[in-house]
């Protein structure tokens, strides 16, 4: 989910840049380091809407870097435990199927797709196809297809985050295009 | 030397807790404190109890007003064109790109001015913020749906009739906008 968060960070300027556009590095400085990256609390943080005070610089003692306490506003997308969100199948192989959702990444395994889904290796791309009586051409899970899933389990590093998801619960799985 | 017994190990730890540490305080550190690094015991057992069933979704966003996916996309295409006119170089952000995409793939609403309004038709006293914001981007038609999707809307006060009117705006909204 999508919030606007005020968030603040330490921007550190070798002296090389004190000069007249000093303010223009640390805010490049600041989108360097901040857009794009995670941020364990908050989640991805996708980009910085609006800098709100750049503060005063402190120099610091030994090293010469001044110190700039940026606060800004910035989009973040933070999930959450046992949250259903829409993603995009990206890979399908025997173990489960891999989708994202915007930048992040999600994991559903063959055990937690409904036993009526079967893989079907031979297919071109790969495939998951429900067979019975529900057989239907939507209910195919396949690379591009918009999944609906429950988040259960997260797992946060310094690049990415990683969520494990389920489709085996009602009114979750494949679904139409808006 | 022979190898110090257990006696002695203890002994030297001892020793060592024992000795002024005054010195070494008094240079300032230049770097963050270690406990700035990694989260407390505390902070980290939080993050394990955050959850969407349950409504709990900790300190950070509790509350907090939640955007929608259209909204988003609003929000990402003014942006970029801004910081076109801008001129400010900013590193090519893939993140960012696939927010953008991602958005675009999911949104409902294709009319701006019909994305400014959702949140003011929308009558939000009973809702969390964050299930206002489910409800909108999962596109719910029924109530069943809804309450199976988002279990925090199981609650007590909750009856079916104020989630389906709920409901029912979103898609009126949804059915009657502009063509965008």
């Amino acid at each position: 989910m999508f919030f606007l968060k005020t968030l603040h960070h330490t921007v550190r300027l070798p002296p090389q840049f004190f000069g007249p556009r000093l303010r223009e590095h640390v805010e490049r400085k600041l989108y360097d380091e901040v857009e794009g990256h995670i941020e364990g609390r908050y989640g991805h943080i996708i980009c910085v809407l609006d800098i709100l005070d750049v503060g005063r610089g402190v120099l610091q003692p030994m090293t010469g870097l001044a110190e700039f306490n940026v606060v800004y506003k910035a989009l973040v997308l933070k999930v959450f435990k046992n949250m259903v969100v829409d993603g995009v199948v990206t890979t399908v192989n025997q173990l489960g199927f891999w989708a994202e959702i915007g930048p992040l990444q999600m994991f559903v395994a063959a055990t937690l797709i409904p036993s009526y889904y079967r893989f079907d290796p031979s297919a071109n791309p790969p495939a998951y196809v429900s067979d019975g009586e529900e057989a239907d051409i939507s209910l195919r899970i396949e690379k591009g297809q918009a999944v609906r899933a429950r988040i259960i389990g997260m797992r946060t590093d310094a690049r990415e985050i990683f969520c494990v998801g389920t489709i085996k619960e009602d009114y979750l799985g494949p679904q139409e295009e808006l | 030397m022979s190898v110090p017994t257990r006696v002695e190990t203890v002994n030297l730890q001892k020793h060592f807790e024992k000795m002024p540490t005054s010195q070494s305080e008094a240079i300032p550190s230049i770097y963050p404190a270690p406990r700035r690094l990694a989260p407390s015991r505390g902070a980290r057992r939080d993050t394990e109890d955050l959850d969407s069933a349950t409504g709990k979704l900790g300190a950070d966003f509790q509350g907090v007003d939640c955007l929608l996916i259209p909204e988003v996309k609003l929000l990402l295409d003014m942006h970029k064109r801004r910081r076109m006119q801008s001129g400010i170089e900013r590193p090519s952000n893939e993140v960012f790109e696939k927010t953008l995409e991602y958005c675009s793939r999911f949104t409902a609403f294709s009319n701006p001015n019909t994305v400014r309004h959702i949140k003011s038709t929308i009558d939000s006293s009973q809702y969390e913020p964050f299930e206002i914001g489910l409800m909108g981007n999962l596109g719910i038609e029924s109530v069943e749906e809804a309450r199976s999707l988002i279990p925090s809307l199981n609650r007590e006060t909750l009856d079916d009739n104020t989630i389906h009117s709920t409901l029912n705006d979103l898609q009126n909204l949804k059915k009657y906008q502009a063509a965008g």
